[in-house]
């Protein structure tokens, strides 16, 4: 297991710094309710009006979430010359994007998808619905995590620019929302959600195999110097 | 070796590229124009009037050839992006840089036309057909590569990033036209189609064929215009710009 | 504005998209144009003018 050692250690390092400060793990969920606040509150609070659109509401709220942790991925490391290092160094950065990437999941994406049952409490998402929404979820933010982590590698070095990210990375996001908003479709139809839920791993797993050696390569292009 | 390897190896050249592409502007541009031309007005004048839509379907002589080029430049401008990639030929750079403008143009003429036949068509100026939210999530993709590119201050690193961006998207891209026509399928019900019920007869397809041939000329020309410009601002302190302008032959 | 397209009929629809088409075309065409002709220029004078220093 000793070759598995840097990847391992680059996983531990990066929960270990975000648990460190309790309060960056909230950021999320924080923001997540404070948009479902407005949500409620523009709808006018009744359940007749939030019910129909809880679960597109929370679908978008994690996905925005998620986009907001994005930029902090990379930039860290580019500041302090981590990254640098790994690039100099002989670990595998595939395998290092693996790490980064799971690192970013646990926090973001199985951490939303854990708050979704308090977010379906505010906005009455029927409770019939509650279990796809969450197994959609979890898949859609593994994938969501892959698409991040492309776009946080191609935009490490630059200035901090939100919109640029939101370019890049809101066209990709759109097949996991049609697939995990349309497995939560089909169930509040009486159908099955398979189809959908299918797709939308079938979605992911391509992201897992491909996004991971892309932002590799995305990192590398920094760090050349035009011949 | 081989003439038409040696050709384009020569084009890695700049001052070679540049020679070629000021040499063979004006016969792209101007069997662009031509073809055009009479595309439009065998189209917008000649071609009947449909029994069901009117005259509005005319749009599709410009609608439709502009989709298939928003389409068609985005996987030459990733195979740019790839050859840019592995290889980095500075003219493929050069090259790949200057396909996106000219994509989102056609993808912005498509979203456009296509929402002025749906008015009369339709009734409305936007509807969530699986056709239109796809060309609008293009338009956005091309953005991205644009806007990627230009927030690099290193040039060369911008447009291989932005390749990198580039082949991304030319993967997603399927798989998008896919979901997309999946959820309208799921929401509209019929898929609504732009083409109406209207079989496609012989003569209203002659100008569409030719309009999309013109518009492939006018790519090729607005390419070479924009890579020729983009060339000669890399290259403007080196000898071979200055003979060349010197001995007035540019 | 819209309302006095849509009492045009089928033919405000096609003419419009014809020339919000050309104009989309032009300014996707011109500015490039415009800019390296510009460029050509500069650099050519400036070439002349390194030239005749040179020789006189």
């Amino acid at each position: 297991m000793n070759h598995l050692r840097p990847y391992t250690a680059l996983l531990e390092r990066d929960l270990r710094l975000a648990f460190r400060r309790r309060a960056d793990l909230l950021m999320p969920l924080g923001f997540a309710v404070l948009v479902v606040l407005l949500f409620g509150i523009a709808l006018g609070g009744t359940p007749e009006r939030l019910a129909p659109v809880a679960a597109p509401v929370i679908w978008v709220t994690v996905l925005l979430a998620g986009f907001l942790s994005l930029d902090g991925l990379f930039r860290p490391d580019v500041e302090d010359g981590t990254l640098d290092q790994w690039l100099a160094g002989s670990s595998s950065i595939v395998g290092l994007m693996y790490g980064k990437a799971l690192a970013h999941w646990f926090l973001y994406g199985v951490g939303m998808t854990l708050s979704t049952p308090l977010l379906a409490m505010l906005l009455n998402l029927p409770v019939d619905l509650l279990p796809v929404m969450l197994i959609a979820l979890g898949i859609g933010t593994l994938g969501a995590t892959q698409i991040g982590l492309i776009a946080a590698a191609l935009t490490a070095r630059l200035r901090r620019s939100g919109i640029l990210l939101a370019l890049i990375v809101m066209p990709l996001y759109l097949p996991l929302l049609i697939f995990g908003s349309g497995a939560v479709d089909a169930v509040r139809l009486g159908e099955s959600p398979r189809a959908a839920l299918l797709l939308l791993a079938a979605q992911t797993v391509l992201l897992l195999t491909l996004a991971p050696p892309a932002a590799a390569a995305a990192l590398r292009i920094g760090s050349e110097n035009p011949p | 070796m081989n003439p038409v390897f040696r050709w384009f190896h020569q084009l890695g050249s700049p001052p070679y590229f540049y020679r070629f592409a000021t040499r063979a502007l004006p016969w792209f541009g101007i069997p662009a124009l031509l073809l055009a031309a009479v595309g439009l007005y065998l189209g917008l004048l000649k071609v009947p009037a449909d029994y069901l839509q009117g005259d509005s379907f005319r749009i599709m002589y410009i609608h439709v050839p502009s989709a298939w080029m928003s389409m068609f430049i985005y996987v030459l401008m990733a195979v740019y992006g790839a050859i840019a990639l592995i290889w980095r030929i500075k003219i493929t750079e050069i090259l790949f840089l200057a396909c996106a403008p000219i994509g989102a143009m056609f993808t912005a003429i498509t979203l456009i036309t296509g929402m002025l036949w749906g008015k009369p068509t339709w009734g409305a100026y936007w509807v969530w057909d699986a056709r239109l939210t796809s060309e609008l999530v293009l338009l956005f993709l091309y953005f991205g590569v644009m806007a990627l590119a230009s927030a690099y201050d290193d040039l060369r690193q911008g447009a291989r990033a932005a390749a990198v961006l580039a082949l991304v998207g030319v993967v997603n891209i399927p798989i998008i036209h896919f979901s997309v026509q999946w959820w309208n399928t799921l929401h509209q019900g019929e898929t609504v189609r732009i083409f109406g019920k209207s079989s496609i007869d012989g003569s209203m397809l002659w100008p569409l064929l030719i309009m999309a041939l013109a518009t492939k000329l006018y790519f090729i020309f607005a390419l070479l215009l924009r890579a020729r410009g983009s060339l000669l601002e890399q290259e403007r302190g080196k000898q071979w710009v200055r003979d060349m302008l010197v001995r007035g032959r540019a | 504005m819209l309302a006095w397209l849509e009492s045009q009929g089928h033919w405000g629809f096609i003419y419009s998209s014809f020339a919000i088409s050309a104009a989309l075309l032009l300014a996707d065409l011109l500015p490039p144009w415009l800019r390296q002709r510009k460029l050509r220029q500069e650099l050519r004078a400036r070439a002349r003018r390194e030239q005749q220093r040179g020789e006189s």
